[in-house]
């Protein structure tokens, strides 16, 4: 009995060696590649850059201090008809295997996504190396330019500077980072349009290209990312949001625009505001803005024709009175607060008219009208976007100041 | 028999139900519901699970008139032909509700864990490892189920609830999905993918009592049901109707979701103990409820040396369909086709046969007195 | 005729010649003593033997009867007799041992073996058969001393005694010296070998247990175990004297299970001593205490320990005739009997704790459980246990609720962390690296690189290491023992990483898993578990998450499927029963209410409700409602 065991114990020892220890990878046969860049070229055919990792930079007995974020990353382009032959001739190119499950973000170029995203994104969801909490970004100009001058400053793998200056976005609410399991679902929801997280690369000579010059009361111009005028740092610059119908690049939306989106998503923690003073319009007012409660939408039908109510609450914490006008009081704080709901009125009426000539329901009003229906079918065959560019919106901002910063009143400047 | 009659308690016995229940969630199931009903879904779900509660009620009343696990009460009822066809057809049930949970398993592995092991190897494994958890009898199964299912279902809650972020609630409406007619009437349809619950019913003679049945049942069922009822509700959240009627893999797909920090994201991998171990659990308590039918039914005296040969069919049963996507369609085909007729059939002609045993009992008992 | 060509002759001879060098032939232990012990043991029951030993038996008969003619003719003076009263007690004795002549009973004598033979009236006899057992004169431990008792008529006796196993002042004080001198003020003169013996015990020896013995068995088990055995002429009965007086080891503190509070006396090796040390924790008259004995050739003694009004009868009853129904020939270890006597002794897991603190035998008792102590171990062994129990240290009870709630949680952790860690890691590296954040997996990564070896490899490596420096340092001396570990430890495990045979993450992994093994309390729960951890290593690395997952699932269902004793091992949590608050997360003292469920104890109530009686009552000094 015992023999009949022991033997039968060994032979599934064996057979569990021998079965080859299915698919196991040791860590240095295998590539990690951190970032995908898709480009179009004419016939067809796409041009795929991957930025690969270097592990024996990142070890700890390996790199020594200075590691530099040029040696960290190798970056390799390969011109394929698609995704599966791209990684097939990847594999022939390096002596390893890649391994697709970490990579941090994929970098759409703009010609591609104008062409339409439609046969990229389906296999992202069906095979299993690929991931939706991967973040996506539209690159304006080609991605494998992208990827190539990408090297930041702060940190040693390029990927991580993409995963932090994603998570950061919250700090202004001037980017909404998008994961693809986003995209994916606006395609295929019944209400809603696709939109990305928009990048470019800035050509660092200060130049100041503005899309859109300020209008009173508001004093920041509007750009898009490669228009930001600095110098230095990493050429990579991630701003604004590029807005789909269906599966094609419809637009672009500047910076404001999208805090202004964030806004009536939900989804603004905080982010800074200047404006002309009130009371003496050469000066400005700093505010540090968040988003009192969730914006309250109602959207109704009036013959035929959409309409969304919109309201909002802001609250406000003063940061900086070059004036000196003593706006922490009640009354000039109500004039401060009726020009700060001016400005956002502004902007937001500016948004949702760009977003309307672009047919393009970015904020997805349309989910709001969902409960009054009975059935599925009803929704599925329902079509809000064709009904978004006629609708009237009626938007109502209120702001609320409620902290002033250290000081609580400012003492005039003497001599 | 081998086990100890009259000894697993309500905690056992809930767990053998709710264990019979669970590994479906892992599967491509409530995908499934959802392309059936969309936004209704979630409580579709609870709406199947009715007949089972109510089969459940129905067998106490039965087990009142006759005691006895269900060979020996269908046989006191319907007489030795009834027996055959409804132990039967309980064999069948179980037989090919493990065999195709075990094949969905192992697709599931060779889709997520391992990609590239050999296809009959992982199903050899996963029916060896089942194999001997049935060997290791049936109170060792109801013990280390209720041992270790608490952390399947916290690691489970645990994954829905990280992905608060991702929650849209206009996703769920409207409620009535289709149409409220429809939907109940599909929930009716697919009652009999929760078969599994009346497991209690066939091991009744190791049940203290009748309430312990009746509550062990119960709570099994109601916790099942809820399990999946949230299961559905955060995944119809999260992914909204469209995307979500198109996944395999629904739990893997919203465990890949999970990202709060730059530290917490792809903890997929460390989910893979969970299905496993659930849904072995599951198949190894099917086949020695298989088994034991078997056992029952052709009165041998030992159960122990039938189960490789039943693991070794059920292996082959297994690798019979040729792709994945006929496997999920026999399965819907014969759960709202095959298991659910089973269910009603079975449960209502042996109602009506204690019934009417009962009253012809009483008639007896009153014509007695009158003599 | 040796001449000088002859001796040079023979000189060159041995100088050159090669002669085989003379060593004896080996000694060789062939099968062929089998086969003689077998016609030894034929020749024994050939018909010869028989009547030999008959005849020898009368020999002696008749000899006492010639000294008891002897005597007669020296006390006839005249025709009439001298002392008429002590020949009368001579031939009623010589009528007493006509019994033992008789036809029947001389055959079975002849026939039987030496310890199956009853104690002999002649003391000729019983000398004959104490050689036959003992093997004198070979056997020099066993001592036969003569003495006379001062009796009238003067009655001979020996004494029998194993030299070393008795204690000599209590022989000389209390045995040789009552029956030399003070014996003959309390024996009546017909001195009647029907009450000689029960007089002598009950007046004349001072000895604290004497009993007294018909056959060669209980004499033989007596005198083995250290008692002094009085055979007097005439009787045919053995007193059997305690005198048992081996040099023992005292109490000490406890080798392996240290703790910060509670008492550090530990058992020794004698029975009497640990049955003592149980007994002076639980002052009880409940405490029971069997022996039985085990082992044909050692005829160990072993003590079952319960508290009757506590403990199970059903469960008493089962232990008894487990250990009676173990027939072996060597019992030297507690660890040997309790694979004997368990329910699954191929399995790794123990189903008996095994400590060596009194205190703790003691609150497991209390709890309705049995101890069995075996002499010469310094061990006890508690039976039924759960597997819960053996993460319970000594001085639990000792700390606050929360301090050991949260020790025995991390006990508990530790037990995973050691079981599972390695093939985590091992599964992790091989199939599933996205598990891992970014940086870490390429930091991993990146000092592989440097490796020559696989993973698995690598980590069987380390792993080996790991064991051999455990395992060694339990044979190293005292003084160096530490050394080796710190040099072992710690510079082969830098030595390794700097050559690059291994990564530093899989050392600082087995090191954790290797320290992990050391937080739990019982060293063979620590053992069985670092058992599995290898087989978990092969399962990971062959099907990743997979088969640790399948792994885990079968290690958990065999728990549940064992029984310790009648209890289920995975009790209050399996079966799911009333768990009082002592299983991982421990309550406070004063809540402990009931017994262990799961041991079905006859009184399940340990302490009322509310045990902190005093809070109920104000106190005599307290401070007037304000």
């Amino acid at each position: 009995m015992s023999l009949r065991m022991t033997i039968s114990c060994l032979g599934l020892a064996v057979c569990l060696l021998l079965s080859g220890c299915s698919s196991a990878n040791e860590t240095d046969e295998v590539a990690y590649i951190v970032a995908i860049g898709v480009d179009s070229l004419p016939n067809k055919q796409l041009n795929i850059t991957y930025m690969i990792a270097i592990p024996r930079v990142l070890s700890t007995s390996g790199g020594s201090g200075d590691v530099d974020s040029r040696k960290s990353v190798a970056t390799i382009t390969i011109k394929a008809p698609s995704l599966a032959e791209g990684r097939s001739l990847l594999s022939s190119s390096i002596a390893r295997s890649p391994d697709l499950s970490h990579i941090k973000v994929w970098v759409v170029g703009e010609e591609l996504a104008k062409r339409g995203l439609g046969d990229l994104v389906s296999p992202i969801f069906r095979f299993r190396e690929f991931r939706g909490s991967m973040y996506m970004m539209v690159v304006r100009g080609t991605a494998q330019e992208f990827l190539k001058t990408n090297h930041p400053s702060l940190e040693v793998l390029p990927s991580r500077w993409v995963e932090g200056i994603l998570l950061s976005g919250n700090e202004t609410s001037y980017l909404l980072p998008t994961n693809i399991h986003e995209f994916y679902n606006r395609l295929k929801s019944t209400s809603g349009a696709p939109y990305v997280v928009l990048a470019g690369i800035n050509p660092l000579s200060g130049q100041d290209k503005p899309s859109a010059k300020p209008t009173s009361p508001e004093r920041s111009s509007e750009y898009l990312p490669e228009n930001i005028p600095r110098t230095g740092g990493n050429p990579a610059s991630v701003l604004g949001t590029a807005v789909f119908k269906r599966d094609k690049l419809a637009g672009m939306l500047t910076n404001e625009e999208t805090r202004m989106v964030a806004i009536l998503m939900g989804k603004f923690p905080k982010g800074f505001l200047t404006i002309a003073d009130p009371k003496m319009s050469e000066r400005n007012v700093h505010v540090l803005l968040r988003l009192g409660k969730s914006p309250k939408i109602n959207v109704g039908f009036e013959n035929k024709r959409p309409v969304i109510n919109i309201d909002v609450l802001i609250e406000g914490e003063i940061t900086s009175i070059p004036s000196g006008i003593n706006y922490e009081g009640l009354d000039s704080r109500k004039s401060l607060e009726t020009q700060v709901s001016k400005a956002i009125k502004m902007q937001m009426v500016a948004m949702l008219k760009h977003t309307q000539e672009l047919g393009t329901d970015v904020v997805n009003f349309g989910r709001y009208y969902r409960p009054a229906f009975n059935t599925y079918d009803e929704v599925a065959s329902f079509n809000w976007n064709d009904l978004y560019p006629e609708a009237e919106i009626n938007v109502q901002i209120s702001t609320k100041i409620r902290r002033t910063g250290l000081m609580f009143k400012t003492m005039p400047i003497r001599g | 028999m081998s086990y100890q009659p009259g000894r697993m308690g309500i905690a056992e016995g809930m767990a053998l139900v709710f264990i019979m229940l669970f590994p479906r969630i892992f599967l491509t199931t409530p995908a499934n519901a959802i392309a059936a009903v969309t936004t209704a879904a979630w409580w579709v779900v609870i709406v199947s699970g009715l007949p089972v509660i109510l089969a459940i009620f129905a067998w106490i009343y039965i087990f009142r008139q006759t005691p006895g696990d269900l060979f020996s009460v269908s046989e006191k009822l319907l007489g030795r032909v009834g027996a055959w066809l409804v132990t039967v057809a309980a064999i069948m049930v179980f037989f090919i509700d493990a065999a195709l949970v075990l094949r969905q398993f192992a697709e599931n592995t060779l889709l997520t864990a391992l990609p590239q092991v050999e296809f009959s190897f992982i199903v050899g494994w996963y029916t060896l490892i089942a194999a001997l958890g049935a060997l290791l009898g049936l109170e060792a199964l109801a013990r280390g189920t209720y041992l270790l299912f608490p952390m399947s279902v916290m690691g489970l809650i645990l994954v829905l609830l990280l992905l608060a972020p991702y929650y849209d609630v206009y996703n769920l409406t409207p409620w009535r999905g289709y149409g409220l007619l429809a939907s109940l009437q599909t929930g009716i349809l697919q009652s009999g993918i929760n078969i599994s619950g009346l497991i209690l019913v066939i091991v009744s003679p190791a049940m203290q009592n009748i309430q312990t049945f009746k509550w062990a049942s119960i709570f099994g069922v109601t916790s099942g049901l809820f399990i999946k009822s949230l299961t559905l509700f955060i995944f119809t959240m999260v992914f909204g109707v469209a995307t979500a009627s198109e996944k395999t893999l629904p739990f893997f797909e919203m465990s890949r979701l999970v990202y709060i920090n730059r530290y917490f994201q792809r903890i997929e991998a460390l989910f893979i103990i969970l299905w496993v171990i659930g849904g072995l659990l599951g198949i190894s308590l099917g086949l020695y409820m298989g088994t034991f039918l078997i056992t029952r039914l052709l009165k041998l005296p030992a159960l122990q040396p039938l189960i490789p040969l039943s693991a070794y069919i059920v292996a082959q049963m297994a690798m019979v369909p040729p792709d994945i996507a006929t496997v999920i369609r026999l399965d819907n085909y014969l759960i709202s086709h095959f298991y659910t007729a089973t269910l009603f059939i079975i449960t209502l002609v042996l109602l009506i046969a204690a019934f009417v045993k009962s009253k012809k009992r009483r008639l007896q008992h009153v014509s007695s007195y009158d003599n | 005729m040796e001449t000088i060509f002859s001796k040079s002759f023979n000189y060159l001879k041995k100088l050159l010649v090669y002669t085989p060098s003379c060593t004896p032939p080996p000694f060789v232990l062939d099968d062929q003593s089998d086969q003689k012990q077998a016609l030894d043991n034929i020749h024994e029951k050939t018909d010869l033997a028989g009547p030999t030993e008959q005849l020898q038996i009368l020999l002696r008969q008749a000899k006492h009867a010639k000294d008891v003619l002897e005597a007669i003719s020296t006390n006839l003076k005249e025709g009439h007799l001298i002392n008429p009263t002590q020949i009368k007690t001579l031939l009623k004795k010589l009528e007493e041992n006509k019994a033992e002549t008789s036809p029947v009973r001389l055959a079975y004598d002849a026939a039987s073996q030496p310890e199956d033979r009853e104690v002999s009236a002649l003391l000729a006899e019983n000398y004959t058969i104490l050689k036959k057992l003992y093997k004198l004169p070979q056997n020099k431990d066993i001592v036969i001393r003569n003495l006379t008792l001062p009796l009238s008529p003067p009655l001979k006796a020996i004494i029998v005694f194993l030299d070393g196993m008795v204690d000599s002042k209590t022989l000389n004080l209390a045995v040789l010296q009552p029956l030399m001198f003070f014996s003959a003020d309390h024996i009546q003169v017909d001195n009647i070998s029907k009450t000689l013996t029960t007089t002598l015990i009950e007046e004349c020896l001072p000895a604290n247990q004497v009993n007294k013995a018909v056959d060669y068995k209980s004499v033989q088990h007596g005198i083995n175990s250290g008692d002094t055995a009085l055979f007097i002429d005439g009787v045919p009965e053995a007193v059997l004297i305690n005198t048992k007086g081996m040099i023992r080891r005292g109490v000490d503190r406890p080798m392996t299970e240290q703790t910060v509070r509670g008492s550090q006396a530990a058992f020794s090796e004698g029975l009497r001593i640990n049955t003592a040390l149980i007994r002076a924790t639980l002052k009880s008259s409940d405490l029971v205490t069997e022996i039985l004995s085990i082992g044909k050739r050692t005829n160990t003694s072993c003590a079952i320990m319960y508290v009757e009004s506590l403990a199970n009868p059903t469960l008493v009853a089962e232990i008894r005739r487990r250990i009676k129904g173990v027939t072996t020939d060597f019992m030297g270890d507690i660890g040997s009997l309790q694979q004997f006597i368990e329910d699954h002794p191929g399995n790794l897991f123990p189903q008996a704790l095994s400590t060596e603190r009194p205190d703790r035998v003691a609150v497991h008792l209390a709890e309705g459980r049995v101890a069995f102590i075996l002499d010469g171990i310094p061990f006890a062994h508690i039976v039924p246990v759960s597997f819960f129990t053996f993460f319970h240290s000594a001085e639990d009870f000792s700390f606050k609720a929360i301090a050991s709630t949260g020790l025995r949680i991390l006990r508990i952790v530790a037990a995973f962390i050691t079981l599972l860690l390695p093939s985590l890691y091992l599964a992790i590296n091989y199939f599933h690296q996205e598990a891992l954040p970014t940086e870490i997996t390429l930091a991993v990564a990146g000092a592989r690189e440097r490796v020559p070896f696989p993973a698995f490899i690598e980590i069987i490596l380390m792993e080996f290491s790991f064991e051999l420096i455990r395992e060694g340092g339990l044979r190293i001396p005292g003084v160096l023992g530490s050394t080796i570990g710190i040099v072992g430890a710690l510079i082969l495990g830098q030595a390794a990483v700097t050559a690059n045979i291994v990564s530093p993450i899989v050392v600082i992994i087995i090191a954790l898993a290797g320290l992990a093994s050391f937080a739990i309390p019982d060293f063979q729960m620590a053992l069985a578990f670092r058992a599995i951890r290898f087989l978990f290593l092969l399962l990971a690395a062959g099907l990743g998450l997979v088969g640790v997952a399948s792994g885990l699932l079968l290690l958990v269902l065999l728990l549940c499927s064992m029984k310790s004793f009648g209890v289920p091992y995975m009790v209050p949590i399996a079966p799911r029963v009333e768990s009082n608050l002592d299983v991982i997360v421990r309550g406070p003292v004063f809540h402990q209410e009931k017994r262990p469920d799961g041991l079905n104890a006859q009184d399940s109530i340990r302490q009322p409700a509310i045990s902190r009686e005093w809070e109920l009552e104000k106190p005599s000094e307290g401070q007037k409602k304000p």
